[in-house]
Order: C-alpha cells, then sequence, then structure tokens
C-alpha cells in the first residue's frame, strides 16, 4: 500500500486529524499533533511498517512528507 | 493565636463510587446508600467501590489520550472545585500564586498494569509510559489543565497521602508562600493485580453475595475487611485575605494539622501515635477537645482497626462530658487510599456548613466502646469544629480540623 496513503489513514482514524488539513507539505504540529502525539504516531508506524526510527529522525520530521520519507528509505534498506 | 493569615475552603469537588460532584457525595453519605458492588461485575469475587455508570473521565474536554483513571478522575474533582469557587479562569496575574499539592497511594495503577501486561506478552511498552505512570501525572494536569504555576507537591503516603498534601498546603499558605492551593487526592486502583494483592495482605472483606452494598461494615461485630474504593476529590484552599479580597464564598476554614508516625510496625495501627495526631491538630487549630463536634473516622472495617481508633479517640477526647459523634462513611464510599483524606474531609465540611453528620450504613452491632458512634441515619444539630482522620499503612496518622467561618470565637 502507498505509505502516504496509509500514514494519512492512521493520522486521520487514529489521531483525529482533519482530513482537509492533509496535504504535502502539512505540518504535523497544524494536524493537531504535539510533540507527545509525535512520539505515539512514530511508534505506531514503526508497528505497521515494521521499521525502527532513530531517535536523531524522530527530531527532524516535520511534515507527513517528511515521515513518508522516512519510512521509505528504512524500508528499502530493510529490503536490501 | 498566631500572626498568619487563616486558610479558608472557598471550593468543593469529588467524584466517587457515590456519583459525579461532592454533594452526590455527601447525599450518598447522609443517606447511608452504598455505592459498592460485586467487582468485577463479571465475575463478582471481590466488593470494590467503583464511579458508578459512564461517569468517568473517557472523551473529556482536553484531556490527553491514554492518560490513567485516576488523573481523569482528579481532573473532573478539581473542574468542579474551581467552578465552585468562581475560578474557571485563574486570572494570568494569580497564575503564579496558585499551587497544586496532590495525593495519591497506588498512583497510575492501571498504566502500570498495562505496562507489565504488554512486557509479557512480548510487545513493546507505549511512548509515554513513563509521564503517565509518573507519580506527579495528576499534579501535572491540574496545572496544565488550569494553567496554575505556583508551587506543587506530589505526596505518597499511602492512605494518608491527600491528607498530608492538604495539610502542608495549609502550612505553605500560612508562611505566604502561595495564595491559594488546589488540593485533594485520585486513586483508581480497581484493577486486578491491585485486586490480588490487597487480598493477599488479607485485608478485604468478605464480599456479601446476597447484600453487596453493605460489605463494608466499620465498627461493627460482622465486619470482615476494607472495601476498596476509587474516587478523586478537591478542594481550594486560599488564604483568608486572599479570598475576602475577592469575594469569594467561604464553605469553613481549614484550621488545624497533626502529622504523627507509629515507627512501631508496617501494618499494625497504633493508638498512640493516632492520639498524638489528633492532639497535634487541636493544638494546631487552637481547638479544645470540647470544641470538636464530629469526628469523621479513618475506620476501614478491618478488626484491629477500627478497635484502635476507637481507643485513640477515647484516650483523646474520652473525659468530657460531650464527647464528639463519630461516623466512618467508608461503609458506603469504600477505601479510595491515597484520595481517603481528600474525599472524607469534603464530607466533613459539608456536614459543618449543614449541621448534618453522616452516619455509619449497615452499623447494627457496634463491638467498640466508649465513643459516641452515629449508626441508622444523619445526627442533625449545629458542629463548631470537626476532625478527619487518616491512617496509612507505614504507621503515618494524620488529623485535619475544620470548624465553621466566620468564627464565633
Amino acid at each position: 500500500m502507498d505509505t502516504r496513503q496509509t500514514l494519512a489513514d492512521i493520522a486521520i482514524k487514529e489521531f483525529q486529524c482533519d482530513p482537509e488539513k492533509i496535504k504535502e507539505d502539512a505540518s504535523i504540529k497544524d494536524l493537531g499533533i504535539d510533540s507527545l502525539g509525535l512520539l505515539e504516531f512514530i511508534f505506531r508506524i514503526e508497528e505497521v511498517f515494521a521499521i525502527r526510527v532513530d531517535n536523531e529522525d524522530a527530531e527532524k520530521v516535520q511534515t507527513l512528507t517528511d515521515i513518508a520519507n522516512l519510512v521509505d528509505r528504512l524500508r528499502t534498506m530493510a529490503a536490501a | 493565636m498566631s500572626l498568619h493569615d487563616r486558610v479558608v475552603i472557598t471550593g468543593l469537588g469529588a467524584v466517587s463510587a457515590l456519583g459525579l460532584g461532592a454533594k452526590a457525595l455527601f447525599a450518598g453519605s447522609l443517606a447511608g446508600r452504598s455505592g459498592i458492588r460485586l467487582w468485577p461485575p463479571e465475575a463478582g469475587i471481590w466488593a470494590a467501590a467503583p464511579v458508578p455508570g459512564n461517569l468517568g473521565p473517557v472523551g473529556m474536554h482536553q484531556l490527553p489520550a491514554h492518560v490513567d483513571r485516576h488523573v481523569g478522575l482528579a481532573t473532573l474533582a478539581v473542574r468542579e472545585a474551581m467552578a465552585d469557587a468562581g475560578l474557571e479562569n485563574v486570572p494570568a496575574a494569580e497564575s503564579a500564586s496558585t499551587g497544586v499539592y496532590w495525593g495519591t497511594g497506588v498512583g497510575s495503577a492501571a498504566t502500570v498494569e498495562d505496562s507489565y501486561g504488554r512486557l509479557h506478552s512480548g510487545q513493546r511498552a507505549r511512548p509515554l509510559t513513563i509521564l503517565l505512570a509518573m507519580q506527579n501525572a495528576a499534579v501535572a494536569q491540574i496545572a496544565l489543565d488550569h494553567g496554575l504555576r505556583g508551587p506543587q507537591l506530589s505526596v505518597s503516603q499511602a492512605c494518608a497521602s491527600a491528607a498530608a498534601a492538604i495539610g502542608e498546603a495549609m502550612l505553605a499558605l500560612r508562611w505566604g508562600r502561595a495564595e491559594r492551593i488546589v488540593v485533594g487526592g485520585s486513586e483508581a486502583p480497581l484493577v486486578a493485580g491491585q485486586l490480588q494483592a490487597w487480598d493477599a495482605l488479607r485485608v478485604l472483606a468478605k464480599a456479601d453475595k446476597l447484600s453487596p452494598e453493605q460489605s463494608c461494615r466499620p465498627f461493627d461485630r460482622r465486619r470482615s475487611g476494607l472495601v476498596l474504593g476509587e474516587g478523586a476529590a478537591a478542594l481550594v484552599l486560599e488564604r483568608e485575605s486572599t479570598a475576602r479580597r475577592r469575594g469569594a464564598r467561604i464553605h469553613a476554614e481549614l484550621c488545624g494539622y497533626g502529622n504523627a508516625g507509629d515507627a512501631s510496625h508496617y501494618a499494625r495501627p497504633d493508638p498512640a501515635g493516632q492520639q498524638r495526631a489528633m492532639e497535634l491538630t487541636l493544638q494546631d487549630a487552637g481547638l479544645m477537645a470540647g470544641d470538636i463536634g464530629y469526628i469523621n473516622a479513618h475506620a476501614t472495617a478491618t478488626s484491629v482497626g477500627d478497635a484502635m481508633e476507637a481507643a485513640a479517640i477515647r484516650n483523646t477526647f474520652g473525659d468530657l462530658q460531650k464527647a464528639p459523634a463519630v461516623s466512618s462513611t467508608k461503609a458506603v464510599h469504600g477505601h479510595a487510599l491515597g484520595a481517603a483524606g481528600a474525599l472524607e474531609l469534603v464530607i466533613t465540611v459539608l456536614a459543618l456548613a449543614h449541621g448534618e453528620c453522616p452516619p455509619t450504613a449497615h452499623l447494627e452491632e457496634t463491638d467498640v466502646e466508649g465513643i459516641d458512634l452515629i449508626s441508622g441515619t444523619a445526627r442533625r444539630g449545629p458542629v463548631l469544629a470537626a476532625l478527619s482522620n487518616t491512617f496509612a499503612f507505614g504507621g503515618s496518622n494524620v488529623s485535619l480540623a475544620v470548624r465553621q467561618y466566620p468564627a464565633n470565637d
């Protein structure tokens, strides 16, 4: 499944984000996910995509696109 | 007396087995209407006093997801107390002089149990486990919820947690460390691990399968132990000058605090320590023993505990012609552990304010002597001042005194 679509589904269904606000460059903060919420969000995508996000990477993400790129990179590395 | 400001109570809030609100808690206590049920509902192994129905904190506005149940209950009680005090919105200029002192004995029981469940089933711990399970989680949430930037203290002293937090807040206010402190306690221990551990200590009441609501019988020959309850209660304490300046309605004065240790046993109560706690409280309040009209006893309905407290009360007040009336309201709201001192102080304040003292429910076959126990129906009549006793495992004894405001002296 498409990474971006999966992230959007999680944001809407599990984190009660407004579907209208889900855009490529939307900041995670604007979606209503604060710093603690982001910890929960990354915890969830680690489970869903069977990946492990480093603390350093977790600190850098600002938008859903950042997260999607990170997930794709980690999955590619895992597959290689 | 001393030059320090008096400390007054301007707001009350509670959520308990008797329902949502300080009024429900007091009305249920007066009527002897028990909130005790078989627990867990489907298996009915134990008797317990859960907050009924959907009154819990699920889906509350502005409350983080996964917050522990005791923190949710604390939030409910504090919101009520702040509204009661006319402080829904604390002015920005008063934020830094408004503190939070809070007690919980067990703390985030469900969060901890969930965490161990995950550990032992090969799942990872949730990301917020540390923050949600920390012993000051309720203090953090209350301060955030109301924008309170004053001093904070989180007290964990087993069953005396809330009572000690309230007493220490009174001292801090007298010393001028804050103008106002939101105080109380919260506990939500109704999870299997807690019930099993309390059961293993052999202090839980045998569930009365025919009349579960009567499973807790303080001071009664048929008592078989304590019934765990959940709940939270909050009080807004203010320096008298601060309360008067803003024209606040004052429920009562919080005037005395005694805190005495036993240093004799982990679990067995010691009447000498209890007596010292009550005597220190009277001394602190500048009250004579004869001024006390009512005592809300700690009495949890264990065989040893009730008899020891009766002895301590006799030793403190026994030679008086007119000894204070005594009751234990745990018969109806159960033992809310670290929150007990707050729940019972709210009842005591309302008893004083209404001139109506609650009975010990289901008390028919008294087996302690020499104290004036209220049984059957509530007792009417003016009360000048009252005590709320709270004693804890670890040999920790706290007594708090409240009196009519304005005082008649």
